[in-house]
């Protein structure tokens, strides 16, 4: 009887991503301009993968992509909520506004980046130019295009974390906090010994879904460098886009989106696991 | 594809929306799908065109429906799965040969003897929209790549309009001494602009013959001519006649940057025309154009055959016979005439006589001298060839993107020929190139 | 009580936190004072005062990214998506809260799963299928899709509601000869109705911001969501960074109004949702 209420639910489920999930999968080796009929090629779009640049390229971004996603926001995140910690006072305001820019539509942010701070043009590194200190757009440079992305992502995720470190810090329990304190140690010992592995299995979940996060960015790349200049900061979901609705090649974009998928299946063993543990309590 | 990205500020607001009029048509459904437009480029599509068509075809009900910048992926699927619409709008004659292969479009012989555009369309372009020797398509509207010029600035600085590539070159070393960017130019708005420099090289440099015989497959892509062709686009580059601004700026930050004086020239194409009244104001006889410079032994400024979109009809549409009048209308000299005074440069149908076309007086002299030297270079079998226009997709795409790690030492010249030659090759044989007509 | 009693440590940690919200409010603080103002100015100089103010803008973009047509459509794909999402969702969240199958384990697992899965996976024959189907550029088709996505972050969150509810009042509940299905619906809804409020909010403003799949599935002009009317708006149609400030302030605006009002829920059902499993 109750496994009738599951039925909405998994119903939508399976036919939207389920099922072209599978077919995805199945496209992946066969050639398709999403014209013709398709044709089985076998492992040709992958073996073109192994070869092609672009998709190095775009693999090695995505990893730059979450390294940086590992430490920088996580360790902005933390220092700030221990220093909400500390200020107390004041910690309410400062939470909402820094996680004031996580319900602005990505395409916004992204938009007030490029126009009002990135633009030679309209924007402040333009304003910086004219005063005698040229500052170039960040998102136009080969070697800086996708750090100038990571930027707008970073100003629009961090506050995020900050705010969910916070509130597993208040979770930790006040004596241990209180020892410490009677024993003398300093901020960072406290960081160390006693804050941090408190909020442990929230700092990996949050790492673990940052690794899961960093292989299905698209927005921020999408509508800041459509993954240009020259494919500098191309990453697979990008890739896997433009292949398939620009370049006519939807076996290829199949085959770039089972190989993110790939990355990401392994890590998402690792959460569910988490997950289950928290489960079974 | 298609390079525009703009608001006509040139339309105005003299123009007064007819739509609650129009909502009431009641002949039998014509749809197109059109890509995207600016808000004011779409009044003029429903005065012009809809209002038009509708007032003079009592019997049919045209409906215009803008699909944005990805309407060729929409049209795709929808021509595929049958819910397409009556008149099929696509970016370019190398959008067609696909389609028509895969039988989704109506073969448009009959309707052109019944209604004389046989007479009434330059040959060449009803040539360019075959497929195996039946007409699937008609170019809507055609372009060609040129220079356009500051006249105010090159004046103060005692420079001329240059007619070879050693003058264009001189003019605009002398404009970086002068700490002006050479090109206004720019890929913000629209990464496809690259084609047209690539173009611009492949035809000024090269020459139209060795472009016409690698698109005949006669010579590779990789052959001498290309290769020199590139390599001084690339020496243009690095010696910063693009200034350092290219990725950053639109297509109307570009042209404005000319207008205001910090660029003395703008290397693209003629569709730049409806910038003109915008942004030099009342100084709109400050903007001169040209022909772009060529290398020695060509022989003059080579006019580089562009076709931005092409009009057919759905193999599967309950509406031929409105959607050929639709089409039918677009190639009247009334038509033409109404449209390009409102909008210049993206409806300039391939119409064999001109004579009857009345434009606006507002609308420079300069743009119809164009047009009309364009048509008597096409005429004359004259023209070049637009990468947008003869290339199959796949290559364009690889053209386009390709350029840009040329420019920025991530790729090599001879590289990025061998990986268009070899996606080329491979399109070729899948029969997807566009039909080239003979010279 | 305290952390540290140091004055000094004491204002350095004030002064960080207050550089940290100063780059926080300095891209809003740019949208809001530009929108007011006339492109030739902002191309002078992005962060003066403006000279005149530039109401016009507003007027401009609402024309000109067709507000009045594309809002219409974001509220009502944001409203359909909340009503599948909450309903459906708080339907599965009952089961697995209180394992009234078997199998919720493996449902809850499939679930997870599905959430990290990348949209790309499953895009390209969604949308060829769709179009085969002639969804394209219909709302409802869009709500569906974000409901599956959404779903399994909504029935985790809801999940943790559901366990927060006495099992004896559903217990006492059946003893009084309520039928199960009374249970869910009159007794654990409106007890757990703050959380699908929470939940309603969260999914509203994901879907009101949402911008892959609806410039992929929505395209016609009269259907096209805010936020990708404003992307084309900014791309496409003009150069004038006043006037596209004001579309974004448009949009912004009335999500960041709500979010200070009703901080608390967005802030718990964002980070529980994720946090909590």
């Amino acid at each position: 009887m109750h496994r009738l209420y599951l039925v909405p639910t998994l119903l939508i489920n399976v036919v939207i991503i389920f099922i072209p999930a599978v077919l995805t999968i199945a496209l992946a080796f066969y050639r398709w301009d999403g014209i013709g009929m398709p044709v089985f090629i076998g492992l040709a779009n992958f073996r073109q993968l192994l070869t092609d640049r672009v998709f190095w390229m775009a693999l090695g971004n995505n990893v730059i992509w979450t390294a940086i996603f590992l430490t920088v926001p996580i360790a902005m995140g933390l220092l700030a909520a221990t220093m909400m910690l500390v200020a107390r006072r004041g910690s309410a305001f400062f939470q909402v506004v820094y996680f004031l820019p996580m319900v602005i539509a990505t395409a916004i942010t992204a938009r007030v980046w490029q126009g009002m701070i990135y633009s030679p043009l309209t924007g402040i590194a333009g304003l910086v130019t004219r005063a005698g200190f040229p500052v170039p757009n960040p998102l136009t440079q080969p070697s800086t295009a996708l750090y100038g992305i990571a930027v707008v992502d970073l100003w629009h995720w961090w506050g995020f974390l900050c705010v969910i470190f916070f509130a597993a810090l208040r979770q930790v329990p006040q004596e241990q906090i209180e020892a410490a304190r009677i024993e003398g140690a300093s901020f960072w010992q406290m960081l160390r010994y006693v804050l941090l592995p408190g909020i442990r299995p929230t700092i990996t979940l949050m790492m673990i879904m940052t690794i899961i996060w960093s292989f299905l960015v698209f927005d921020f790349v999408y509508i800041l460098t459509q993954g240009g200049p020259a494919f500098s900061s191309e990453v697979l979901s990008t890739l896997a886009y433009r292949s398939a609705f620009y370049d006519l090649a939807v076996g290829k974009a199949a085959a770039v989106a089972v190989v993110i998928s790939l990355f990401g299946l392994a890590t998402t063993a690792v959460y569910i696991r988490l997950q289950a543990k928290e489960f079974d309590q | 594809m298609d390079r525009r990205t703009f608001l006509a500020g040139s339309l105005g607001a003299s123009l007064v929306p007819l739509m609650s009029r129009l909502a009431f048509a009641a002949g039998k459904p014509v749809s197109w799908w059109y890509e995207s437009a600016a808000p004011a480029q779409q009044e003029a599509i429903a005065k012009v065109l809809v209002g038009g068509f509708n007032a003079g075809h009592p019997d049919y009900s045209l409906a215009v429906d803008y699909r944005g910048s990805e309407l060729d992926k929409q049209m795709r699927v929808a021509l595929l799965s049958g819910n397409g619409p009556d008149v099929v709008y696509t970016a370019g004659p190398s959008y067609v040969a696909p389609m028509a292969r895969a039988g989704q479009l109506l073969a448009l012989d009959d309707y052109a003897d019944k209604l004389g555009w046989n007479t009434r369309v330059l040959p060449v372009f009803l040539e360019m929209g075959k497929y195996d020797g039946k007409l699937f398509a008609v170019p809507k509207t055609y372009e060609t790549l040129g220079l356009f010029y500051n006249k105010a600035v090159l004046e103060k600085n005692g420079w001329k309009a240059p007619t070879t590539i050693a003058e264009l070159e001189a003019l605009a070393d002398e404009a970086l001494k002068a700490k002006l960017v050479p090109f206004a130019s720019g890929n913000a708005g629209w990464r496809g602009n690259n084609e047209h420099y690539v173009t611009i090289a492949f035809n000024s440099i090269a020459g139209p013959e060795n472009v016409y015989k690698a698109l005949k497959g006669e010579i590779p892509w990789t052959a001498e001519p290309f290769v020199a062709a590139i390599n001084k686009l690339n020496d243009w580059w690095q010696k910063g006649y693009f200034g350092p601004d290219y990725f950053s700026l639109e297509t109307e930050q570009f042209f404005a940057q000319m207008a205001a004086g910090r660029s003395p020239m703008l290397p693209s194409g003629t569709w730049h025309f409806q910038y003109i009244q915008s942004y030099f104001k009342e100084n709109a006889d400050q903007c001169g154009f040209v022909g772009f410079p060529s290398a020695d032994g060509l022989g003059g400024p080579v006019y580089a055959l562009g076709v931005g979109s092409t009009l057919s009809i759905a193999a599967a549409s309950q509406n031929p016979d409105g959607a050929a009048a639709a089409i039918d209308y677009v190639f009247s000299p009334e038509f033409y005439g109404a449209m390009n005074s409102v909008w210049q440069g993206e409806w300039n149908t391939p119409l064999v006589d001109l004579s009857m076309v009345k434009i606006s007086d507002a609308v420079p002299a300069l743009y119809a001298e164009t047009m009309k030297t364009l048509a008597d270079s096409v005429a004359k079998n004259q023209y070049g060839y637009t990468s947008w226009t003869f290339l199959p997709p796949a290559t364009d795409t690889q053209l386009i993107n390709g350029i840009e790690e040329v420019w920025l030492g991530r790729s090599t010249i001879p590289d990025y020929l061998a990986q268009i030659d070899a996606t080329f090759q491979q399109e070729k044989a899948d029969g997807k190139v566009p039909a080239v007509p003979a010279r | 009580m305290r952390l540290i009693e140091s004055r000094t440590t004491f204002v350095l940690t004030y002064a960080a936190l207050a550089i940290l919200l100063l780059i926080t409010l300095f891209p809003i603080a740019l949208l809001v004072l530009n929108s007011l103002k006339p492109a030739t100015q902002i191309v002078q100089n992005p962060l003066a005062w403006p000279e005149v103010y530039r109401w016009d803008n507003f007027v401009r973009a609402w024309a000109d990214a067709r507000f009045g047509t594309t809002m219409l459509n974001s509220a009502l794909l944001a409203a359909l998506t909340i009503v599948l999402v909450c309903s459906t969702g708080s339907l599965t969240a009952y089961v697995l809260a209180r394992r009234k199958i078997k199998s919720w384990k493996i449902v809850t697992f499939y679930l997870l799963a599905t959430t990290t899965a990348p949209i790309q996976l499953f895009l390209f024959p969604l949308y060829f299928g769709f179009a085969k189907l002639g969804l394209i550029n219909n709302v409802f088709a869009v709500s569906l899709i974000y409901t599956a996505i959404y779903s399994p972050f909504a029935i985790m969150l809801l999940r943790t509601y559901f366990l927060a509810v006495p099992k004896e009042l559903e217990e006492a509940a059946l003893i009084d000869g309520a039928t199960h299905w009374q249970v869910f619906s009159k007794v654990m809804l409106p007890i757990v109705s703050p959380g699908i409020l929470t939940v309603a909010l969260i999914i509203g403003l994901y879907s009101w911001n949402e911008f892959l799949i609806a410039t992929t599935f929505l395209q016609r002009t009269d259907r096209l969501t805010a936020v990708v009317s404003f992307f084309l708006l900014s791309g496409q149609y003009t150069s004038d960074w006043g006037e596209i400030m004001a579309a974004a302030l448009i949009i912004v605006l009335p999500v960041i109004v709500l979010f200070i009002a009703l901080q608390r829920r967005f802030i718990e059902g964002m980070a529980g949702g994720s946090v909590k499993g």
